[in-house]
């Protein structure tokens, strides 16, 4: 153990069959986004999952001790960047799954992982989870005491069952195919109506097909626009009581530890929508010529331009892989870098597209370059999974409050 | 090996002995820059120099293979961030003295590090170096064709000697502890009057004492203020004919060589800056009430713009680490990475503490507190090691404009399968979502 950034043996492989795979998969799912509804546009990508979750790259993002193939959040780094920059939707589909079986993951005893866990583990099938975080009216406060009115979906107990009943939003793939549900959705529900926010928010498990799961309606997103997020009513969802995920009323430190993770890839997003805008546009600066003598590469206005992009990119990779590495090793200081992960690439992938797109000049206004679907997709990175100004930034700020902070503790030189 | 970011236990040995010197002896010897003039202010500076000199600091910055204790930049990162924290314009002594024998170090035969190197290996007096690149009138166009000055000191052999004559500027430490020069002095000057910049330029070793070096004044620098910036005038210098490093007509690629280390070490001093000026932010806002009911880090503005910048500064040495290790390892992509850490480093170091400053308020504008100087420490490192806009982003443009380079997975070290115009066309294949 020193600092040091090369790929092992296995994960140059990983990268490389990565790549082969998104190149010759990911690529063509992107006519998916051309259908005219967001159920269409789905259930289009629908083969292409399937083949993914065939060759494995389910398994392979599923930790090995819950008897999946992934060594670490770093390779799953290196295989998100691969398949992000190629197609956003049906890997934000996948990621969604695995943020989905977190709660599982983080919280679930040997019981609930074994008997959960099965449908993802199989090379086989399209098996979709999700976690109900967000909630119509707004998820940014869930850990407000009343009179806010914090997570609003209460689940009740009634004998061997407890009983759902709420509204969630945005939740990646919940409605499933069929809009019976997805194979497994983790709820975040208040399971004490008197408790604190620290006490009565609780994490349960409910397998699909769910009844009582009443699909609305599914978002025309900006981007992202072969992926499903659907808006539904969970009405008298009942589901056993052994599926409640880790401690009762631990809900909230649950739901923090599982878009910790994510945060650390959400930076990556960002660099993988980056890095295909920025191909495009350096290749387009070194052959298009615009009416003058030389490549207009030649400029210095868009040498520039270039030059700061990819610098950007650069440190939003490798702060990225920090954070994951951090994560990977359990350092205390993997929260501060994970969430500072999520805020750096999120918003430089907004203003490195943008500025790009300066560069091309209006070509990049049409659809048949990448720009403006790059562009589209990066605009959720600063606000899904935990918007950056209302949940991301405030856990930073909660951490310089402590008094035992020590700025010096993320780079392990406290 | 693996992409991992834990210090091994020699480096955090090095850490925290650094952390403990700069601590005891570099934090008093601030009150240097207090004193009215700039060569009273390096002059003062004088003892603690000597004190790093004799703690051994200048040997860890040498390599191993040329008789240091150097094992590669990423150490020399994890010492420069704890010195450059507490005392820029003495580390920057030191370092300057570094970047003055990269020339010999990286371009020297065995017999000139020999002879040159023992002064600096010692760990005993206050030996100086300069690398004499900078010229009045500005040298960021140092490769410019005829009728652009470009290199404009000469170098003019005479029987077995070169001739030196021409002004420098801006040269770290370059006139030494009394006017008559720096211990040993690599002067880039061009060699052959008639000859494109790349085979007519070369670095010629000065060694002091030498006549024909005539100091002219110490520049009243707007930060680093403990630390001598001359300029300075060859008139007639005679150096032996064998004091070439490297082949002659080489002094441009060299040049650039020596300064693609040091630019990894630019951003590494921004982290240095933003850290301090964070440390202090964060105490503030932590313990002041300003007159209001809570201590200000309540307020939301005030998280916000602390988170922000920390966020930031992790960043920054993420890509500092990832260029050092790159040089360390001679990686295709040292180049990139180091001028990109460089570029970004310093100028989120200026737009931080900025921001910090007005986390504070009108307090941060006393020079009690450290956010004044921390900024106009941190005015430096856009400009200086090349300025950012012109030599290196140029330098960046230029890696970008090589056909062989392919996308942007090279510095990450990702094997680009297809370059971009393979790229182009299968994007261009697909129409994307309308």
């Amino acid at each position: 153990m020193a600092i040091d950034f090369t790929l092992t043996a296995q994960q140059q492989e990983l990268q490389r069959a990565s790549r082969k795979f998104a190149k010759e998969v990911l690529v063509e799912a992107r006519r998916a986004e051309l259908l005219a509804t967001p159920e269409a546009r789905f259930a289009a990508t629908k083969p292409t999952y399937e083949a993914m979750v065939a060759a494995g790259y389910l398994r392979k993002c599923i930790p090995a001790p819950a008897g999946g193939d992934n060594a670490g959040l770093l390779d799953l780094a290196i295989l998100s960047e691969e398949f992000y920059s190629v197609n956003a939707s049906v890997t934000l589909t996948m990621l969604g799954t695995v943020l989905g079986l977190l709660p599982i993951l983080l919280g679930g005893s040997p019981d609930q992982c074994q008997r959960l866990l099965v449908p993802f583990l199989r090379p086989g099938g399209a098996p979709l989870a999700g976690f109900c975080f967000s909630e119509p009216g707004g998820s940014a406060n869930a850990g407000s005491p009343p009179p806010g009115e914090g997570v609003r979906t209460t689940a009740r107990r009634e004998g061997d069952n407890w009983v759902i009943n709420g509204r969630k939003k945005w939740v990646s793939s919940a409605t499933g195919w069929d809009r019976k549900g997805a194979d497994v959705l983790c709820v975040v529900c208040r399971t004490d109506p008197a408790a604190a926010p620290d006490a009565a928010i609780s994490v349960i498990a409910v397998e699909g097909p769910v009844t009582g799961l009443v699909f609305e309606r599914a978002i025309d997103t900006i981007g992202h626009r072969a992926h499903l997020v659907p808006e539904f009513s969970l009405r008298n969802v009942a589901t056993p009581h052994h599926n409640l995920l880790g401690q009762q009323g631990a809900g909230l430190a649950l739901t923090a530890g599982a878009f910790t993770a994510t945060a650390a890839l959400v930076g990556i997003f960002g660099v993988a929508l980056m890095r295909a805008a920025f191909e495009f546009a350096l290749h387009f600066a070194r052959t298009e010529k615009r009416g003058g003598v030389h490549a207009i590469i030649e400029h210095q206005a868009v040498g520039y331009a270039l030059a700061d992009a990819k610098t950007t990119i650069e440190a939003a990779r490798y702060l990225s892989w920090r954070a994951c590495h951090a994560l990977d090793t359990q350092s205390p200081a993997a929260e501060e870098l994970a969430v500072q992960a999520k805020i750096f690439g999120s918003e430089a992938a907004v203003r490195v597209i943008t500025d790009l797109m300066r560069v091309v000049g209006v070509e990049s206004y049409d659809q048949e370059t990448p720009f403006a679907g790059l562009l589209r997709d990066a605009l959720a990175l600063p606000i899904f999974d935990g918007g950056n100004m209302g949940v991301r930034r405030r856990q930073l700020h909660t951490l310089l409050k402590r008094n035992d902070y020590d700025p010096l503790a993320a780079s392990g030189a406290a | 090996m693996a992409i991992d970011f834990r210090l091994t236990a020699r480096q955090r040995e090095l850490q925290l002995q650094s952390r403990k010197f700069a601590k005891d002896v570099l934090y008093p010897a601030i009150e240097a820059e207090t004193l009215p003039t700039p060569e009273e202010r390096f002059a003062a500076t004088k003892p603690a120099y000597e004190a790093m000199i004799a703690a051994g600091f200048l040997r860890k910055c040498i390599p191993i293979s040329a008789g240091g204790e150097n094992a590669g930049l990423i150490d020399t990162a994890i010492m420069v961030e704890e010195l450059y924290a507490v005392n820029a314009s003495l580390t920057l002594t030191l370092i300057g003295t570094v970047l003055g024998l990269l020339p010999l170090l990286i371009g020297g035969t065995e017999q000139q590090r020999k002879r040159l190197l023992p002064p600096f290996l010692r760990q005993a007096g206050a030996p100086l170096a300069g690398f004499c690149a900078t010229e009045p009138g500005g040298s960021a166009n140092a490769a410019a064709p005829a009728p652009g000055e470009g290199v404009r000191t000469t170098a003019s052999l005479a029987g077995d000697s070169w001739i030196i004559d021409g002004r420098k500027s801006w040269v770290s430490s370059a006139t030494g502890w009394d006017r008559k020069g720096a211990d040993v002095l690599c002067v880039l000057c061009r060699s052959d009057p008639d000859a494109a910049a790349d085979r007519g330029i070369s670095i010629v070793l000065v060694e002091r004492p030498a006549s024909g070096f005539l100091f002219e004044r110490a520049i009243d620098a707007a930060g680093h203020r403990a630390h001598l910036l001359p300029q300075f005038r060859f008139d007639g210098l005679r150096v032996p004919r064998a004091n070439v490093l490297g082949n002659v007509g080489g002094g441009l690629a060299l040049t650039a060589a020596c300064f693609t280390g040091a630019a990894a070490l630019v951003g590494v001093f921004a982290v240095a800056l933003m850290r301090t000026a964070f440390e202090f932010t964060l105490g503030f806002a932590c313990n002041e009430r300003r007159g209001g009911i809570h201590p200000v880090i309540e307020h939301q503005a005030v998280g916000y713009a602390l988170a922000d910048a920390k966020t930031a500064i992790e960043a920054v040495r993420s890509l500092c680490w990832r260029a050092c290790r790159a040089v360390d390892t001679q990686s295709p992509g040292a180049e990139e990475l180091a001028i990109e850490a460089k570029v970004f480093g310093s100028e989120t170091a200026v737009t931080v503490l900025t921001d910090l400053m007005r986390v504070v308020g009108i307090e941060s504008y006393d020079h009690a507190v450290p956010l004044g100087r921390l900024l106009q420490d941190a005015l430096a490192l856009p400009l200086f090691g090349g300025g950012n806009i012109g030599v290196r982003r140029r330098r960046l443009h230029a890696i970008l404009k090589a056909a062989e380079v392919q996308s942007d997975c090279g510095a990450s070290g990702a094997n680009p399968t297809r370059n971009a115009s393979a790229w182009k066309s299968s994007l261009m294949t697909v129409i994307v979502s309308g």
